[in-house]
């Protein structure tokens, strides 16, 4: 028994200062203000919360500092903010403007240095890395990371990469499954449990959680953590339904 | 017209603020950043934040001689805070930095956490404060932490033993369980106050908790009142 909590957290995708959600990384719906769904989670329970920033702008990117520092004011849970980090300087002013983590995706994929230079300046808990799998069967796990949203497959195994990023110094693993992100089938468990028992360091299961079970299933397959997006935004399940479903299962939360 | 007390936060150099900060405000105090010796000694309230590794937050508080105004401080009995690694400090060494001097207020090494489970301890966990804290109470906290102060087969041994030249009426500690327990938070009275508090988790990120457990330190030492 651990006694640590699994963590439910709600992820904010932003463009452009919006909360959004897309459907496989298309078809981008707005869903509000970022401030008042942060609060409206921290007073549900949430144990944390992430935000993506997926705007392609420089202008998006200001925004996204500025709503980072406005949001960190009011909520006293950990924020981990991720998206367009390509460089320290980048997650140096998401940290300043209050994030307690950041999270680097296509940049620690080209050039992985970066993972350890977050991790050697602000901490190993500082360092998340982002990978998003999507199935090939030519890969020794079958999964290969894909970067730039989805869009570009690399050629790197998913669960060596997610090895290597632990080795470099990445104190967390977001792990999200491109197959299941935005279909309600669950996540992706067992890419989840591949990538659980090849690395020491806490993984977070993203894509595909719609149902109670499929958080229950995320936690069994060794997901520290279970993030989920559109099924809060819409009001589909609340975070307080998740937490009490788990400790009828035995599964230790923060309630 | 009246101003907000100062919150004086040390400037280590490895650890981000915002978070500390925000904490603050919502406390009612106004935060100081402050690398300044002479300031953090005389300050009323003084926290130790922190974030990074031991070695490079030392080396930093000793290039700025804010080693010993920490070390006057809390031999004074003024109100003082430590959270997460500037909880690490206050002990004499750490794995995570071998060969370089701690603090030293209280005796005993930090350890890497010793068991089988992710490191870092990434999450919410529960504070068991011992019978006779006054201060600390059991809640869920926030942790992200590879190292701590394992508690030993005779708790004095872990987090209670003072070096020579401190001394506190009466220290409580507060364990949680990662695998096996460790020292979690430290409160220490001076005077009938409370006048030291560590916390290996982050109160800042601990929600209302953590905002309502530095609410108590500030009002039990009087902090919060005009001078």
């Amino acid at each position: 028994m651990s006694g640590l909590a699994v963590r439910i957290i709600p992820c904010l995708d932003f463009k452009d200062g919006r909360v959004v959600k897309g459907v496989q990384f298309e078809h981008l719906v707005d869903s509000g203000d970022p401030l008042e769904r942060a609060r409206i989670y921290e007073a549900q329970g949430a144990d944390e919360l992430t935000f993506l920033d997926i705007s392609a702008t420089i202008e998006g990117r200001k925004t996204m500092a500025k709503e980072v520092a406005r949001i960190r004011r009011s909520i006293a849970i950990p924020i981990t903010v991720g998206g367009g980090i390509s460089t320290i300087d980048d997650a140096a002013r998401l940290l300043d403007s209050g994030a307690d983590r950041v999270s680097v995706n296509s940049a620690a994929v080209r050039t992985p240095k970066i993972i350890g230079d977050i991790a050697n300046q602000f901490g190993v808990q500082c360092a998340v890395v982002a990978i998003d799998a999507a199935k090939n069967s030519a890969m020794p796990s079958g999964y290969e990371v894909r970067i730039a949203a989805g869009a570009v497959p690399t050629g790197l195994d998913a669960v060596a990469w997610a090895k290597e990023a632990a080795s470099r110094g990445a104190g967390e693993i977001l792990l999200t499954s491109i197959d299941r992100d935005g279909t309600s089938l669950g996540y992706e468990c067992t890419l989840l449990g591949l990538v659980t028992h090849a690395v020491g360091i806490p993984v977070v299961a993203s894509g595909g959680a719609s149902k109670l079970e499929h958080f229950l299933e995320g936690y069994h397959s060794g997901a520290s953590a279970l993030l989920a997006a559109g099924i809060f935004h819409r009001g589909e399940i609340s975070i307080l339904e998740i937490k009490n479903y788990l400790a009828t299962h035995n599964v230790e939360v923060r309630l | 017209m009246s101003e907000k007390p100062r919150l004086v936060i040390v400037e280590t150099g490895v650890a981000n603020l915002a978070s500390v900060r925000a904490l603050a405000e919502r406390l009612g105090m106004e935060p100081v950043v402050s690398a300044d010796p002479e300031e953090v000694i005389r300050a009323r309230t003084v926290i130790l934040p922190g974030v990074g590794a031991f070695g490079p937050a030392m080396q930093k508080l000793k290039e700025d001689e804010l080693d010993v105004a920490i070390q006057h401080r809390v031999a004074a009995g003024l109100a003082t805070a430590g959270i997460c690694l500037g909880m690490q400090l206050f002990f004499e060494a750490s794995e995570e930095s071998e060969g370089v001097d701690g603090l030293g207020i209280f005796q005993g090494k930090v350890r890497r956490l010793e068991n089988s489970l992710p490191l870092p301890q990434l999450g919410w966990n529960r504070l068991e404060p011992e019978p006779d804290a006054h201060l600390l109470q059991p809640g869920w906290v926030y942790f992200a932490n590879s190292y701590g102060v394992a508690v030993r087969a005779h708790p004095e041994t872990g987090g209670k033993k003072v070096s020579g030249d401190f001394n506190f009426d009466t220290i409580a500690l507060a364990t949680t369980t990662y695998g096996s327990p460790f020292v979690s938070a430290i409160e220490a009275w001076c005077e009938g106050r409370p006048s030291l508090l560590l916390c290996q988790f982050h109160p800042e990120l601990s929600g209302i908790f953590g905002t309502q457990l530095f609410a108590r330190w500030l009002d039990l030492n009087g902090a919060r009142r005009p001078l």
